[in-house]
């Protein structure tokens, strides 16, 4: 007998269809779940390196030399090496470039400092594994890597110091995170224009690179200049040129002349400090304050979201004394006047969102006074805050923070568009 | 080909032989993917201790006395003096902070009130640098000496303590003089090795709650059998959250890539206030760092103001805090926040503080 003709029915073969189609989404819901277990898994594989040592043996580890001040190099050495990160390509060659400034040691008499380790170095990624919280104030002015290294030095007691050099993006980063941090009532150091000295560290910029040395007690300042000097002189051959005009534009560190301010030297060192007939392109904001009444070191540079306003950038601030009721003049160099009637305008909105309420620029007090608002100048007050003037001058954002009455606000807001003016910037107005 | 050999064709199945296939198919399927099922632990392993104290939910633990919970809290505030004569800065010059802490303790009646026979005491310090304790931004060693000490002389079985610097620990505790200040007082240091970290979630409380801390490693296995938990915390100002104290000591606790975290920082603070809740802060005013918080860096950074803080209540002791550094508490958010979740008082005056002068 011939066999019977045998076939795949219809619903047979859909019914297949419809096991594979079971069993391939199976497959897909496995490999897709697969990869996001727990997130905390995630989170771990991503945790720094592993750390030796669960438990500490108590005073094995943890006593060294000096009454415990300075650990055993080799209790350092290790997480070190454990840490730093491994980076590639352009990265990693910056940040071995980096480190390599920081000295082996310095010899010379009375000083003998010696690493106690080797250089550490840190990505934007990680730097707050290092400073933690401080890492946002790098990270938004404009951070590029950072080396650190321990020294001791063998002064009697002998000494622990700290080097942080900080690479930023900008010589205008640079200086932000220098004034950012700057102590009032130090003294100016002699290293650098950008430079000063507290009673246990020094802190300077130098380019695009930000240095502090801090030592762990007062009265180590032949140390700590020392180390400076060592790192400064690896520094000038790796030093990228300002970018020209356009730095002198938009950076605004013009260290010789706003260092003459910063330090509190006396007018006519300013003056020294500036080239004759500059052209406008090559003025910085730090020269454009007016000189009476300025605090001396409190010019102050916000690389991003200036007095809280999300977008207001590159705001130069300088702090006045009694004589303007310890308000503040401000400053913005902008690519040109419509982006510093822009900025003006999101500052305003930014003011009058937060209850700051408009002054007529000629309103009766002003005539009180004296004094008119420069002209076109905004006005906006807040009772239990101050007052705040904003204007623009060609590319230039002006204004004054926090005036403590209108009268005063307006005072210094002239004396500010007057210095503006002595700059030849009338003669730049929308260009 | 021929036709028997036509007949065995695959597609001459059965209808019987069809279903039964299928059905296998379907089974191993169904069992693969079951199992799957059986094996994925949405939630992680516990974070704590089962036998310890009670938990919140998957946090690290409530370790406050049951008597104070859902009360006010206590707390007392010391005023130091300089009894030395020695060198003028006020680093070099210091009161005593185990006559300081004593003299709060006594007020709030006495460490044994706290502190009972056979606890393990686990001591929360900042050794989040690696820097000399003379620049204020760690847990001043003195303070964790007196407190293990103390801890021990009523009774405690055992004293530790831990931080999690992320970077270097070792360095941070050695050279913060932690390390020795344990090493001295009989106290054990616990490094946040890897292996003590499990994922742990910080349930909703109010508005706080549920939506950072969610399976995030944190320091578990340091609470592993402790009973007591002290922070011990300088008073700080910080760059990104307004003021370092109690609370974001507790940041110390978490593990992997928390920087995250510094987008959201007064969230995640005020959910530091819910993922531990602590026996007793110590906030350390002695040396306030007023300014470039939390490093610091230079001695002018910090100011002599010789206070001692000891509260049962983290968010009073921080909003304390606030008026040593000069600042309103609406300037560190965090601590209304932990105070709306219900993790203690925003306004430290309620606690009905007692203010004590070691000079008077």
């Amino acid at each position: 007998m011939a066999p019977r003709e045998r076939t795949v029915s219809p619903a047979q073969r859909n019914a297949s269809l419809a096991v594979l189609a079971l069993v391939c989404a199976s497959a897909a819901y496995l490999l897709a779940r697969q990869p996001h277990l727990n997130p905390a898994v995630e989170v771990s594989l991503r945790a720094p390196a592993p750390k030796s040592g669960a438990i500490m043996a108590t005073g094995a580890a943890a006593s060294g030399t000096a009454g415990g001040l300075l650990p055993a190099a080799d209790t350092l050495a290790t997480p070190v090496a454990s840490v730093t990160p491994v980076m590639s390509g352009v990265d990693g060659a910056k940040l071995a470039t980096l480190a390599s400034l920081l000295p082996d040691a310095v010899p010379g008499p009375g000083l003998n400092v010696k690493a106690l380790a080797p250089p550490e170095s840190f990505t934007p990624d990680t730097l707050s594994d290092k400073i933690n919280g401080k890492a946002e104030l790098y990270l938004a002015a404009g951070f590029a890597a950072m080396a650190s290294r321990s020294y001791q030095t063998q002064a009697s007691p002998p000494g622990r110091v700290e080097v942080y050099l900080y690479r930023m993006k900008s010589p205008d980063a640079a200086f932000a995170v220098f004034s950012g941090q700057r102590r009032s009532g130090a003294a100016q150091s002699p290293l650098a224009k950008n430079g000063y000295l507290t009673e246990n560290a020094l802190f300077l910029t130098s380019g695009l690179d930000y240095l502090e040395v801090i030592g762990d007690r007062a009265g180590q300042r032949p140390v700590l200049e020392a180390l400076a000097k060592a790192v400064l002189a690896g520094l000038a051959p790796v030093r990228k040129p300002a970018a020209g005009a356009s730095f002198a534009l938009h950076s605004g560190v013009n260290s010789e002349a706003s260092s003459a301010v910063n330090s509190g030297a006396k007018p006519a060192a300013q003056a020294a400090a500036k080239p004759a007939a500059q052209p406008v392109a090559d003025l910085s904001p730090p020269e454009l304050f007016p000189v009476a009444g300025l605090k001396p070191d409190s010019i102050r540079l916000a690389v991003a979201d200036a007095f809280g306003c999300q977008g207001l950038t590159s705001v130069y601030t300088a702090e006045y004394d009694a004589s303007f009721g310890g308000a503040a003049a401000l400053l913005s160099c902008r690519k040109d006047a419509a982006e510093a009637k822009a900025q003006l305008e999101l500052y305003r909105r930014h003011l009058t969102d937060n209850g700051f309420v408009a002054q007529p620029a000629h309103s009766p007090q002003s005539g009180q006074s004296g004094q008119a608002a420069p002209s076109g100048a905004v006005v906006l007050a807040l009772e239990g805050i101050g007052v705040e003037v904003l204007f623009t001058r060609g590319q230039f954002l002006a204004g004054v923070h926090e005036a403590p009455d209108l009268a005063t606000a307006l005072r210094l807001a002239a004396a500010l568009d007057s210095s503006l003016k002595a700059k030849g910037l009338d003669r730049w107005l929308d260009r | 080909m021929s036709a028997p050999e036509q007949d065995r064709t695959p597609l001459e199945l059965s209808r019987r032989d069809f279903l039964k296939r299928a059905a296998g198919a379907s089974a191993i399927a169904l069992t693969g993917v079951g199992l799957a099922a059986a094996l994925l632990d949405v939630n992680g392993p516990p974070a704590s201790d089962p036998s310890g104290p009670a938990t919140l939910a998957k946090g690290l633990g409530d370790y406050s006395l049951p008597e104070l919970r859902g009360k006010p809290g206590r707390m007392a505030v010391v005023r130091g003096v300089v009894r030395t004569v020695g060198p003028t800065h006020p680093q070099a010059a210091q009161p005593d902070r185990k006559a300081m802490l004593e003299r709060a303790l006594a007020a709030l009646g006495g460490l044994g009130a706290f502190i009972k026979p056979g606890d393990r005491v686990l001591l929360k310090v900042n050794a989040a640098f690696a820097t000399s304790p003379l620049l204020g931004a760690t847990t001043h060693p003195d303070l964790v000496a007196a407190v293990a000490e103390l801890c021990l002389s009523a009774g405690a079985a055992s004293v530790s303590l831990t931080d999690n610097p992320i970077h270097s620990p070792e360095s941070c505790f050695a050279i913060s003089g932690i390390g020795e200040a344990a090493a001295k007082s009989g106290a054990r240091v616990i490094l946040p090795n890897e292996n003590l970290f499990a994922p742990v979630s910080v349930p909703p409380s109010g508005n706080i709650g549920g939506r950072l801390i969610r399976d995030w490693p944190a320091l578990a296995g340091a609470f592993k059998g402790v009973t007591k938990l002290i922070a011990l915390s300088p008073v700080k100002d910080h760059h990104r959250a307004g003021a370092s104290m109690t609370l974001k000591n507790f940041y110390g606790l978490l593990g992997g890539r928390r920087n995250v975290f510094h987008q959201d920082i007064n969230g995640i603070i005020a959910e530091l206030a819910l993922l531990v809740r602590p026996t007793l802060c110590v906030l350390d005013g002695v040396s306030v760092m007023l300014t470039n918080g939390p490093t610091g860096g230079s001695l002018s950074d910090l100011k002599a103001m010789h206070v001692m803080a000891v509260s049962t209540d983290p968010v009073a002791a921080d909003s304390f805090g606030m008026e040593l550094l000069g600042r309103a508490v609406s300037e560190a958010p965090y601590i209304t926040l932990a105070e709306t979740a219900g993790a203690g008082s925003a306004d430290y005056k309620a606690l009905n503080p007692q203010f004590l002068d070691l000079g008077a």
